[in-house]
């Protein structure tokens, strides 16, 4: 199980990076995020909403009503080019998180 | 006998007693709830199984409810407490001429009927109060109008027959010198009934629309 100030932390990161494959909703993404770690990363499902409400008023994603297969409303959110610029920010903070750990790790071995 | 749809209620009633606002995003979080219990159920879950898991992995209401209000601005929350303010200033002074006129009514002299009529209206009123008081309560008693236009009329119709009795009140009872003594004392303590009657059925509409709307 991921810590949970990791979890809060890529939260953000996570929904723009999925949503920059096309627009989704709430339950799907959970459920793509949980499939994509494993299980790993698991959020209070009822959290990933005031999440995306804060980032829709920062102007990262908008939001719409549409209809499910079975015609209940629901409640689809897509990326607006703020939070594409977010996204490619974020990336490349986290890369280089990455890389310095990565390298950390490296030397360890030498 | 387990009944979703009445659990959902209750649910939303919780959701609602914390403080999330409705339609959204409780609206939102009673769509995810449902996806959830549907998931969960066809992967063999009871249904009793299905709501259970779902609500606890969906969170408690207090823990959302403080999220969503990080993430609603600044200004929506300083306008929330403007609101309670003036609502408790509104009562305040309202309680305050109200018993005012109740305490004029007890030492004047009058007929009978009027006698009758001025605590008939003090009656009338402390049910107000009482219904106010136990409002989880009370709120069940109003019907569901679905349509928000059909709410929004009858506000408007509410606000006119407030206003046609205050006009009335003021144009022609009470500059009658042939009032019977005490009577327009009375007529005054029913117009300061009626204010807060016609308030009270419009915030009860609005709440029965709210808690019993079901996708």
């Amino acid at each position: 199980m991921i810590r949970k100030e990791l979890v809060a932390a890529s939260a953000e990161p996570m929904i723009l990076s999925l949503l920059a494959q096309g627009e989704s909703y709430g339950y799907a993404i959970i459920q793509e995020i949980k499939a994509r770690s494993g299980g790993k990363l698991n959020w209070t499902d009822g959290m990933l909403y005031p999440v995306l409400h804060r980032m829709e008023y920062r102007g990262l994603i908008k939001s719409r009503w549409g209809e499910s297969e079975t015609g209940r409303k629901r409640k689809y959110y897509s990326l607006k080019k703020d939070g594409k610029t977010a996204m490619a920010r974020h990336h490349e903070q986290w890369s280089l998180v990455h890389s310095v750990l990565a390298g950390l790790r490296k030397e360890q071995y030498v | 006998m387990f009944d979703l749809e009445k659990s959902i209620a209750d649910w939303r009633q919780q959701m609602l007693a914390a403080g999330i606002k409705s339609p959204m995003p409780l609206e939102e979080l009673e769509n995810h709830l449902r996806e959830d219990i549907a998931e969960r159920k066809k992967s063999g879950l009871s249904e009793p199984m299905a709501f259970a898991w779902a609500v606890q992995r969906i969170g408690s209401a207090d823990t959302l409810n403080a999220e969503f209000l990080k993430c609603s601005g600044r200004k929506e929350r300083r306008d929330q407490l403007l609101k309670r303010f003036m609502l408790g200033y509104f009562s305040v002074a309202y309680g305050a001429i109200k018993l005012m006129g109740i305490h004029a009514f007890l030492k004047s002299d009058m007929s009978l009927a009027w006698r009758l009529a001025g605590w008939a209206d003090i009656a009338f009123f402390a049910l107000i109060v009482v219904s106010l008081l136990g409002w989880r309560w009370s709120r069940r008693a109003f019907p569901v109008i679905p349509s928000q236009r059909v709410r929004r009329a009858v506000g408007v119709g509410f606000s006119l027959i407030g206003l046609a009795s205050l006009m009335a009140l003021r144009n022609f009872i009470l500059p009658n010198s042939q009032l019977a003594q005490g009577a327009g004392l009375v007529m005054v303590l029913w117009f300061f009934t009626l204010m807060p009657t016609l308030a009270v059925v419009l915030a009860g509409l609005e709440d029965a629309a709210k808690l019993k709307r079901v996708t």
